[in-house]
């Protein structure tokens, strides 16, 4: 049951999650927005192109394949509305290394394109993901050293405690930044990069990355989702939506930061994430 | 030249009159509210470059050479400025003997480009420039992610509009000059107005320099707000791009009620203006502006308490008060860098010697000090506007300006919303002019990019830097398609 709501609910739901966050932020920007299935129409669109190669490189092809696989597997190994597909092969860590092999899945895609606009925003991607990543392992092992297990059991109850708050907050900053959303939309940068990594991309791949990304925000909030509002399970979808809501509107209010601001950003979050870190292993 | 400001340099080819070129360098003394000529008139294609010093003189130079073919001798950067890559050489479209429509065969061309320093990475920023949309090329010498400097090329919509206006009549040129800029049309027409009405040293009637002021004004609110959106977009904060153009949008219904366009076109001729604006303008205008004030307010509000956003623009892009002079530029760029150059106030034209205009200036010449004083020219201009309906005098709003006398000349300086604008005409037979000279502010300060790339400055921060100029690719490079059925 859990295996099939999974991959049903990522493959086929998260473009009208796009969908409905772009129609939000549309509203806030006093715009009517395109249409909420919009986003299926662009990826229907995107396959029927005629797709133009600037490499033949198999780095290159394969790279959508492991940004979409990445995020999917990440997907099977989280508790949604039932309990984790794979919960019993791996734990949250999996998810966080899964989730990097996506990202890796972007940096490659721009080296690959081998356009000076890809490589800025795969480099950009990186340093980014150097920063981002240990705060989420610390805002992950907050709650695993408060209880004492690994894994996401997405189930059951949460105490609230100061150390929760700091992994909350830190592990909020994080979906944004990971979620390739503004302030952090660095490496896409659409008016400095231009799409960065996704650049040189057209056609069915393009359609096979923009999905895969899609899929990524919605793999991300449903760990949040897991770990920090364990209650009824069944109400998954909707906790997605306001956790994707939430990012969107601190989206429409940030003007895009600069690597240097990003990563000096998240090294003061690091230390409020360690310092949850420390307050869980004292018991608080 | 001390004191003295370079606009720019016309080139004349004379030949036909008493076979000479003439090289005029145009330099205003602002403190003195003078603009002075330097002239030269020779009889070879050559004369002694002014850019080894007067620096702000290089393109205006590069272009006596593309266009007219007249070599400004020790020129430093002699490379081909405003003609097509493929363009023929010894063919020089400004000399008389060459016609306005000339095609020459397609042919393959490479842009003369800089030689890139040696270790640095060449990030192609064109010729599609991505962020404005606008054809321009910028080639940023990357380090990693520090820009260590840049060349441009562009002019690639260069059209020899200046050219096509020496073909025609004094009352349709102004329809040509307007059509120069998508947002300060309104300037290029009445400067040009201005050039032959100074030329011909014909009147305009009172009322019908007032409207032309309401309107300059207008196309000021409307062009930062404008600009505030684009800069806004650039730095990625697209909800404040939205918002400014919605804000803006009462300005353009405005614009519609005055003129029957929401572009202020086909209002001003020579001799004073084609519209009064009658009491129910008046009134449209006047709600407009509350409008637009009230919710500029809550914007600028919004704004000015971002904090990421002024951690984004400060001490970016800065351009010192030395660097501004040495570069001769011009508007707020130069006002934010503590150079208080306006042209409505230190050259009086229109109604503003009567409104009396307050220049806002800032010291710091980073892009947060260039958004201050957009934001306080705003409301300026609203105030100004808001003067000028109130002490708008009675009467008409056209005097004939008969015959213009062929041989004269006018200069004519605008503030444009970006800036000093100066159109040169020297009249010529048969009611059309001899030579038409359009200096667009960007043109000067596209010069002053480079300067402003920091040690600091990254790939990140380039495209605010260009676009915190509020640069016009259109007005520098005079673009223009018309099809004309002769």
């Amino acid at each position: 049951m859990g295996f099939l709501y999974n991959l049903v609910f990522l493959l086929l739901l998260a473009p009208l999650y796009a969908g409905l966050t772009r129609k939000l932020r549309a509203r806030l920007q006093n715009r009517q927005g395109p249409p909420i299935l919009q986003p299926y129409f662009d990826l229907f669109k995107l396959l029927g192109k005629e797709e133009r190669r600037v490499s033949a490189d198999w780095i290159f092809r394969g790279a959508p394949a492991l940004v979409l696989t990445g995020a999917l597997a990440a997907g099977l190994f989280l508790p949604m509305a039932f309990a984790a597909p794979l919960g019993a092969a791996g734990d949250g860590l999996v998810v966080i290394y899964l989730l990097t092999l996506s990202s890796v899945g972007t940096v490659l895609a721009g080296l690959a394109s081998r356009s000076p606009f890809a490589s800025a925003g795969a480099s950009r991607e990186v340093m980014l993901l150097l920063v981002v990543e240990p705060v989420l392992a610390a805002a992950f092992f907050t709650l695993g050293v408060r209880e004492n297990a690994l894994a996401v059991a997405g189930a059951g109850a949460l105490t609230w405690a100061p150390s929760t708050a700091f992994a909350a907050l830190a592990a909020l900053a994080v979906l944004q930044a990971e979620s390739a959303k503004l302030p952090f939309d660095i490496a896409e940068a659409e008016t400095e990069l231009m799409g960065g990594p996704c650049i040189e991309y057209s056609g069915p791949p393009l359609a096979l990355l923009q999905l895969a990304l899609m899929i990524r925000q919605t793999v991300l909030a449903s760990f949040f989702a897991a770990l920090f509002l364990p209650w009824l399970p069944l109400l998954h979808p909707v906790k997605v939506l306001v956790i994707l809501a939430l990012v969107e509107v601190v989206a429409v209010f940030s003007p895009r930061v600069r690597i240097a601001q990003a990563i000096r950003f998240f090294e003061g979050l690091a230390a409020v994430a360690l310092a949850g870190l420390l307050f869980a292993a004292f018991g608080a | 030249m001390s004191g003295g400001r370079f606009i720019t340099t016309v080139g004349t080819d004379r030949r036909p009159l008493d076979g000479t070129f003439e090289v005029r360098h145009l330099i205003a003394y602002d403190a003195e509210g003078r603009v002075e000529s330097v002239v030269e008139r020779v009889r070879e294609p050559a004369v002694e470059s002014i850019t080894p010093a007067v620096p702000a003189a290089a393109w205006a130079e590069r272009e006596l050479y593309d266009l007219l073919g007249v070599v400004p001798d020790g020129h430093p950067d002699l490379r081909r400025l405003t003609v097509a890559d493929d363009w023929p050489d010894g063919v020089f479209p400004q000399r008389r003997d060459v016609p306005h429509n000339y095609r020459p065969p397609a042919a393959v061309g490479r842009p003369s480009l800089k030689v890139s320093p040696e270790g640095a990475t060449v990030v192609p920023v064109g010729p599609f420039f991505p962020t404005l949309e606008e054809p321009a090329y910028f080639r940023l010498y990357v380090e990693g992610e520090r820009v260590t400097g840049c060349d441009y090329r562009g002019f690639y919509s260069h059209r020899g509009i200046e050219k096509l206006g020496e073909t025609l009549h004094y009352d349709q040129i102004p329809f040509l000059a307007e059509r120069i800029c998508g947002i300060c049309g309104f300037v290029h027409s009445t400067n040009f107005c201005q050039a032959v009405e100074r030329a011909a040293g014909a009147g305009v009637p009172p009322r019908a320099v007032y409207i032309r002021t309401i309107l300059l004004e207008l196309e000021r609110i409307h062009s930062h707000l404008l600009w505030l959106g684009l800069a806004a977009h650039i730095v990625g904060f697209d909800t404040v791009f939205m918002q400014s153009w919605r804000v803006r949008e009462p300005v353009m219904t405005a614009a519609e009620a005055l003129t029957g366009n929401r572009k202020t076109y086909g209002m001003v001729r020579v001799g004073g203006v084609r519209r009064d604006i009658a009491a129910d303008g008046a009134r449209v205008l006047a709600d407009a502006l509350a409008q637009v004030e009230r919710e500029a307010q809550a914007l600028v509000k919004a704004l000015v308490g971002d904090t990421t956003l002024q951690m984004r623009l400060s001490d970016v892009g800065v351009l010192t008060r030395e660097e501004a002079r040495h570069r001769a530029v011009i508007g707020p760029v130069a006002r934010a860098a503590g150079v208080p150059i306006d042209v409505r106030v230190d050259h009086p034209y229109g109604a503003y010697g009567e409104l009396g205009v307050t220049p806002v200036v800032r010291e710091k010449g980073d892009i947060w000090a260039r958004l201050e004083v957009r934001v306080a020219e705003l409301f300026e201009s609203i105030r100004l506007i808001r003067a000028a309906l109130e002490g708008m005098p009675e009467g008409p709003i056209y005097a004939d300006p008969g015959e213009i006398p062929p041989w004269r000349e006018g200069i004519s300086q605008i503030e444009a919303p970006r800036g000093a604008c100066c159109h040169y005409v020297l009249t010529g037979a048969d009611g059309r002019p001899y030579r038409w000279k359009v200096l667009a502010p960007t043109y000067m300060l596209l010069q002053a990019v480079p300067d402003m790339l920091g040690p600091a400055t990254t790939v990140a921060d380039f495209p605010i830097i260009a676009g915190s100029i509020d640069p016009c690719f259109s007005c520098t490079e005079r673009y223009e398609v018309v099809r004309r059925r002769d």
